[in-house]
């Protein structure tokens, strides 16, 4: 599947990298799941960068959500760069999912 | 983050647009009411009520501009129920306008739908913000009072909830957005949340546009029950949810109440206090009443018709075989078909309410533009009828009312120099009348100038000038084409062209059109509706090889024809029933049939306007249930034949329209100079000369069976 210009995908040899920008909500949902599930293929430590987000629904943090929940599992090191809790925290905060472990 | 409600959202869209328009509808009535006494502070927070809803859910399903257009008449009518502004005409009229406006905007991008014109949206707001903003400056001692509190929130104490909200699956393919949802809810008072993501699954079997989420929370609010749970009242039935009554809380929590929040609080406290049959129960499982598209109720009825119409082959199968269990089974089908095809008609049937209510607006707004004092009342709004008719009757209804405003009611000067009290009066009303619906729209006017309508016709060559007609043909005259008596065209009516459409659209509904009117002191027009369009009761007569349906509603009785009968009548198409002059129309002569006709014929005797006829036709097959079909765009101006219905073995029998029927021979008589067999033409002299004929001892038939 090819992806839009909100989620990008970098593969290079020691990490891979999901760059999401502007606005991932459902019209976006399976983009953002085949882009999860290919970061995944390499093996290599995982890399989310939010900072060029301006919106974000449930359906895009339940799919991070279990890709953390996926990466923990393999044992493959996944992080959101940038400032994740400037970004996202009011936001977790409004949906109760604070302290769950979205972000670290 | 965007407050923008994700795509795939048309389903709940749809929804909320339905529910707006509906709030949209009582709101309108609501101004109308307060029009009458602005002092009503109930009606003021009826209206409030209905404002906050429609931004509100308006913002949460994306539309922004309306939640935004909507937010300054909100604003004006908080100002007004906390007696910071007075209620007007200037205000009234312009939330009416700005109603209109929020009307197109939901409709805006839905099948094509023009969008709201910014300006005149932009106008709306000034001239309000102008008049809120005017009045609170002449009232400057009132700024610092404290609004005045309703009943309701001075006894409310706040009390702690558990709320569990599980969306279902495709809540979020729908278009609703969770978030938005818990910010609501958050407005009500001190929110605490907390997500379950337990029921995600694995990255890979996940369905990425499900939501898996659920959500635990605690509410400490005023606001009952019922106010938390309108917060969820476009996404209810896509979802789990509960809402329980959790500790009371201290006065901690209380002090951390927001007063915004309090207000909302109040607000939709408010409105379910004064909404009690908009859902009836708590919870949505014992829900009483269920939304359903039309499109699927005329699925479900046409499938019910074809039901009757293979039910109706089986019964012809079972009546050939000489087979007592098929007979068994066929008549056991025949009477759950029945039952079946009267529960479905009844679920299409709705009262008339919504579209007489319509109407207040109609005669306020012509009312001012025609600088008339009109009041309009309504009865019978309860009253049930096919939904398919309550659609069709708007427009009629409509031009009748704008004709009585314009021309039947007299400026006040003339009304009050012939004593009749300063505010005319309409009224709509509606009634049940064997299986018809009797709509009326009556007013206190002038009256209709016989003198004046008969001129004009003869004017216009539509009767000739020694025509003696009755006082019902008369009037009806008014419904032809281009028949006006008006003396100036106005905006309103005037063109002649209403009053043609109102009965070319009745009829085509199978309805008729009825005229009374009394010089100086109104006219009445009734709409003489059937209740159903898709399936009636018929009577099944055959002629020659063919079979005809009469509505069993129109007919009366059947009395035998022989061919002594016609004799005795010199020919002319009479027939004489228990000493009653009733003229009949032969069908096979009518519908140019080959003569073979049979030694005693039946007359189907029918009331229509024109008063008591006859159809001769060769045998009564019995009665049926009939699906009408229609006759396709070939066949539309074929009046005297409603439609088409297929029988038990399979031919199709055409379903006449007894009304339209007599009123084509009638005219074609009128005009032809010359009546056919000199039966029909001038009826007062048939009565005349027909009963001394049947004085004379030569009588016609005599009733010999009824139906």
């Amino acid at each position: 599947m090819g992806l839009s210009e909100a989620i990008a995908l970098s593969v290079s040899a020691d990490s891979t990298v999901v760059r999401l920008s502007g606005s991932i909500d459902i019209a976006s949902a399976a983009e953002l799941k085949a882009a999860l599930q290919q970061a995944f293929e390499g093996g290599n430590p995982i890399q989310i960068s939010i900072d060029g987000i301006s919106d974000l629904d449930v359906t895009a943090l339940q799919l991070l959500w279990a890709a953390r929940q996926h990466a923990a599992k393999l044992g493959v090191r996944f992080v959101m760069s940038g400032e994740p809790r400037k970004v996202m925290g009011s936001l977790l905060t409004e949906l109760g999912m604070e302290g769950l472990g979205l972000i670290d | 983050m965007s407050q923008a409600v994700s795509g795939n959202s048309e389903q709940f869209k749809q929804s909320f647009r339905e529910e707006a328009h509906e709030i949209l509808t009582d709101l309108e009535a609501a101004l109308l009411e307060l029009n009458e006494n602005h002092g009503d502070t109930e009606v003021v927070g009826r209206i409030f009520r209905g404002m906050h809803t429609i931004k509100g859910s308006g913002a949460m399903f994306g539309f922004e501009g309306l939640a935004a257009f909507t937010h300054d008449l909100e604003t004006a009518y908080d100002l007004v129920r906390n007696g910071r502004l007075e209620i007007g005409a200037e205000l009234i009229d312009l939330t009416l306008a700005a109603l209109d406006q929020i009307s197109t905007m939901l409709d805006e991008g839905a099948n094509g739908a023009e969008p709201a014109d910014p300006a005149v949206c932009s106008r709306i707001l000034a001239s309000v913000r102008r008049l809120a903003g005017v009045k609170a400056n002449e009232q400057p001692a009132m700024e610092h009072e404290p609004a005045p509190e309703p009943p309701s929130a001075e006894s409310g104490t706040i009390e702690q909830w558990h709320i569990r909200f599980a969306p279902g699956p495709d809540l979020m393919r729908y278009g609703a957005n969770p978030l938005l949802l818990l910010r609501e809810l958050g407005q009500l008072g001190t929110l605490s949340v907390k997500a379950g993501m337990d029921a995600i699954p694995p990255l890979g079997e996940m369905d990425p546009e499900r939501c898996y989420v659920w959500w635990e929370m605690g509410l400490a609010t005023r606001a009952g029950r019922d106010a938390i749970r309108d917060v969820f009242i476009f996404v209810e039935d896509a979802c789990e949810l509960s809402i329980e009554p959790a500790l009371e809380v201290g006065a901690e929590a209380e002090t951390a109440l927001a007063c915004e929040a309090d207000l909302t609080a109040r607000a939709l406290e408010e409105k379910r206090a004064s909404s009690p049959g908009r859902r009836g129960a708590d919870k949505p499982e014992n829900a009483t009443s269920l939304r359903v598209p039309a499109a699927k109720l005329d699925q479900f009825v046409n499938l019910v018709g074809e039901l009757v119409t293979v039910q109706a082959r089986l019964g012809e199968v079972a009546a050939r075989r000489d087979d007592e269990d098929v007979r068994a089974v066929s008549e056991e089908v025949e009477r759950l078909t029945s039952a079946l095809r009267e529960s479905s008609m009844n679920i299409r049937m709705m009262p008339i309410r919504g579209t007489f209510e319509k109407f207040r607006r109609l005669v306020h707004d012509l009312a001012r533009d025609l600088g008339k004092n009109v009041e309009l009342t309504i009865e019978g709004a309860d009253t049930e009828l096919d939904k398919t008719v309550i659609e069709q009757l708007g427009d009629p209804l409509m031009h009748l009312i704008r004709n009585s405003m314009d021309h039947g009611i007299e400026p006040a000067d003339v009304r009050a120099s012939r004593g009749k009290p300063p505010a005319a009066n309409i009224q709509l009303s509606a009634r049940h009348s064997g299986a018809c619906v009797l709509v009326s729209v009556s007013d206190d006017g002038r009256g209709i100038d016989r003198e004046a309508v008969r001129r004009r016709a003869v004017e216009r060559g539509l009767i000739s000038a020694d025509a003696e007609l009755a006082e019902s043909e008369i009037y009806g005259l008014i419904f032809q084409a281009g028949f006006s008596t008006a003396k100036k065209v106005t905006d309103v009516s005037g063109r002649g062209v209403g009053m043609d459409v109102v009965r070319q659209r009745v009829e085509s509904l199978r309805g008729a059109v009825e005229v009374t009117s009394q010089p100086g002191q109104g006219t009445t027009v009734t709409l003489r509706m059937p209740l159903t369009m898709a399936i009636i009761d018929g009577l099944l007569v055959g002629v020659g090889a063919a079979c005809f349906v009469l509505p069993l509603a129109s007919t009366l009785e059947c009395v035998e024809l022989t061919r002594d009968d016609i004799a005795r009548s010199n020919g002319k198409h009479i027939a004489n029933v228990r000493g009653q002059i009733v003229p009949y129309i032969r069908l096979r002569e009518h519908f140019h049939m080959p003569s073979n006709s049979v030694e005693i014929e039946q007359i189907m005797l029918v009331e229509t306007s024109e008063g008591r006829f006859g159809f001769v036709v060769d045998q009564v097959l019995g009665n049926c249930q009939t699906v009408i079909k229609s006759l396709g765009r070939f066949y539309r101006h074929v009046q005297a034949v409603s439609g088409a219905t297929i029988l038990g073995n399979g031919t199709v029998a055409l379903i006449l329209d007894p009304e339209r029927l007599v009123q084509d021979v009638v005219r074609a008589e009128r005009f032809s100079g010359e009546a056919p067999g000199a039966a029909l033409g001038d009826r007062v002299r048939h009565r005349a000369s027909l009963t001394a004929l049947a004085g004379n001892g030569r009588a016609g038939p005599s009733a010999s069976a009824s139906v």
